[in-house]
């Protein structure tokens, strides 16, 4: 296989292995009356395509919709499945869930709640690669809600005056919660950045090569002490802002319809298909993703529950604790 | 052992615990002064508020003190990113009005991260603030706060904070800036989650939370001369604090006087008297008591003198509420000191009966 097949089909099964583990946590989760949380279907190309551009110790912080980031960064599908489902197994031992899940070894140092919140640490992140003058950058996504966030502009602002290793990619799915980033945002996303003296661009956020080919150049600026990217990538999302969101009556079926004809995992299977490799090459790669997201579910059923003393231990790196209570 | 007054033993432990530990960044605004005019000869412009940074940029370069912007939910967030990633931020929250600017960062980052991500992440962070609004940050778990009452402790809780691997807020007082003391000159760590015994008593424990303590034990001389012995605790930790270390000493007198700066309502004064009214029930002689200034939204760097005067509690208002405790009557029969009524009342946070 070419250089340039094998990249394809590497950038296939990452995003198959997205797409198949939200897919799997859906039917797996709403049979077993597990929450789902907010799905990144649609957005995958996004995390997969910065995530393709990263060496493995680079640092990524996710955001609420935190799947995609953790799959795509290389966490362990099993244990994410496992913490998704309360189980003291999981990334976390069952406490962080979706929105908090971390697994630091694989250099994803997990999500936040709070929109842009994370932001500020990614910065930090890069400050320590900076200090210890690392060949390692540090990237944080946000959705495009966070961009009217204080926070996003303070740590921006020190990213760019201190020339930090950080990349921000910004999700643009259309809409923070059900309103619409027409109505929330003035101006234009990656336009708000060169008065910072940061570089900023928009990308295709449906083809994964576009938005890896930004991430690779941003990261190489990153660490040669060129400071901050911006990048905005165009998105759609295809569930709610969470998945009991069924309505979704801020939208139109129209809209819809429009962004599931540019699904960001078909146009990269027909893009792979003209670079030469094969329908059946890329079925059984899909069809491996799913076998190995099914098997994650599979095993997080059967994980080992949160017992009572898991809840209490480790508030503190100490057990300061030890001298309360004991005279009660 | 040298005297120096309370800022210039703390700034002593930073400086210390910096050349001990190259892994430790101060971050804030103004911690040097004057940043961005290095080609013009100017560094180390200001020191921060009250000089307590002074003289580290010089000594540490700017990488590791570093001026931020006026941007206090970013470089808090920022420390977050360092500590995750094995450094020891020192950040400088200049007053406890701020800390609200930080909130998000001090809580969902850095209180919350050792625990969620079960370990993975370490938040070895210390917040260093001015102030006596402590009890929000109190409230948070994951979080410990300490708050020193004179130079000894400055220098020995600051060491403590910087080496501890969690998050630290280290509450300073303007009011002990000046207040001078025998320190020793290498480092030692007062440790965390252990109140002192400044003064020995019998009747009555007077708990000094950071600089009330001072007023604790001015109050209790006064009070020797009345013939009431007080036992002086200064809590020193005030999240998590030492129960077993106030309810032995509560134990021994038989009443409690909780002495705070902050604000009255669900504040760490009522919470320590809720749970010595369960520890230290049968040994009671009455109810567990704290005095605080008024729930008004004063401003706490003291803009008006003579309303800061009104507001916090002063020696004779705790004086007399102590002498109530005790038994006597508020306008004491014998002493030099006049009880009257202040704005700062005292309140029972339980009432114990006792038992028949």
């Amino acid at each position: 296989m070419a250089a340039d097949q094998q990249f394809m089909a590497d950038m296939y099964e990452r995003l198959c292995r997205c797409r198949e583990f939200e897919s799997a946590l859906i039917s797996y989760a709403t049979k077993d009356g597990k929450p789902v949380g907010h799905p990144y279907l649609g957005q995958e190309a996004v995390a997969v395509g910065v995530c393709a551009a990263l060496h493995p110790d680079d640092r990524v912080v996710g955001t609420h919709r935190a799947h995609g980031y953790a799959v795509a960064k290389g966490c362990d599908l099993e244990r994410l499945a496992l913490e998704l489902y309360g189980s003291a197994e999981g990334t976390c031992r069952g406490r962080a869930g979706e929105m908090y899940m971390a697994q630091t070894d694989v250099g994803y140092f997990g999500g936040t709640q709070i929109v842009g919140g994370n932001v500020p640490m990614a910065a930090g992140l890069a400050l320590a690669a900076q200090l210890g003058q690392l060949d390692r950058v540090a990237v944080s996504f946000v959705g495009d809600g966070a961009v009217n966030q204080g926070v996003l502009s303070e740590a921006l602002n020190m990213a760019s005056i201190w020339s930090l290793p950080l990349i921000l990619v910004i999700d643009n799915n259309g809409y923070a919660q059900t309103t619409s980033v027409e109505y929330a945002t003035a101006g234009r996303i990656a336009e708000r950045w060169a008065p910072y003296g940061i570089t900023s661009l928009s990308v295709d956020g449906q083809r994964v090569t576009e938005v890896y080919d930004a991430a690779k150049s941003a990261r190489d600026r990153a660490v040669r002490g060129k400071g901050p990217t911006v990048i905005e990538a165009v998105t759609y999302r295809y569930e709610g802002h969470y998945y009991g969101d069924r309505h979704r009556r801020y939208r139109s079926q129209e809209e819809v319809d429009t962004w599931l004809a540019r699904d960001p995992v078909e146009l990269h299977r027909r893009a792979s298909l003209e670079s030469g490799l094969t329908d059946a090459e890329l079925t059984r790669i899909r069809t491996n993703a799913a076998a190995a997201s099914q098997a994650a579910f599979n095993r997080a059923r059967a994980g080992r529950a949160v017992a009572q003393p898991d809840l209490l231990e480790g508030v503190l790196t100490e057990p300061l604790l030890s001298r309360l209570g004991e005279s009660s | 052992m040298t005297a120096m007054r309370y800022w210039q033993a703390a700034a002593d432990a930073l400086r210390q615990e910096m050349r001990r530990d190259p892994t430790i960044i101060v971050l804030g605004e103004d911690v040097a002064g004057g940043a961005g005019r290095e080609a013009e000869g100017i560094v180390d412009a200001w020191g921060g508020p009250f000089g307590i940074t002074r003289g580290l940029i010089k000594e540490f370069g700017p990488a590791r003190v570093r001026d931020t912007p006026i941007s206090e939910a970013g470089f808090t967030g920022i420390a977050a990113g360092l500590a995750a990633d094995g450094y020891r931020p020192w950040v400088d929250i200049m007053f406890t009005e701020l800390l609200p600017l930080a909130w998000e960062q001090l809580t969902n980052k850095i209180a919350r991260s050792h625990y969620l991500s079960a370990g993975q992440l370490r938040m070895p962070v210390t917040v260093k603030t001015f102030g006596d609004c402590y009890s929000p940050v109190c409230h948070y778990p994951g979080l410990i706060s300490v708050a020193p009452s004179d130079p000894y402790s400055a220098k020995g809780l600051m060491t403590a904070a910087i080496r501890s691997d969690d998050p630290v807020v280290v509450f300073d007082n303007l009011k002990l800036l000046r207040h001078q003391g025998e320190v020793p000159d290498e480092p030692y760590v007062l440790p965390l989650g252990q109140a002192r015994i400044l003064r020995p008593g019998s009747g009555l424990t007077l708990l000094g939370i950071g600089a009330s303590t001072s007023l604790c034990l001015a109050a209790a001389t006064d009070m020797d001369a009345a013939g009431l012995s007080a036992e002086v605790v200064d809590l020193l930790t005030l999240s998590p604090w030492d129960v077993t270390g106030v309810t032995e000493s509560v134990r021994k007198t038989g009443r409690l006087l909780v002495v705070d700066y902050d604000h009255p309502e669900c504040g760490l004064a009522a919470t320590i008297c809720a749970k010595v009214a369960e520890s230290a029930w049968d040994a009671l002689l009455a109810p567990p008591t704290f005095m605080n200034p008024p729930p008004v939204p004063t401003m706490g760097m003291d803009a008006n003198p003579a309303m800061a005067a009104m507001y916090l509690p002063g020696v004779e208002a705790v004086v007399g509420a102590a002498a109530k405790l005790c038994g006597r009557p508020a306008g004491r029969e014998s002493g030099t000191t006049t009880v009257k009524p202040t704005a700062a009342s005292t309140c029972a946070a339980v009432m114990p009966r006792r038992r028949s």
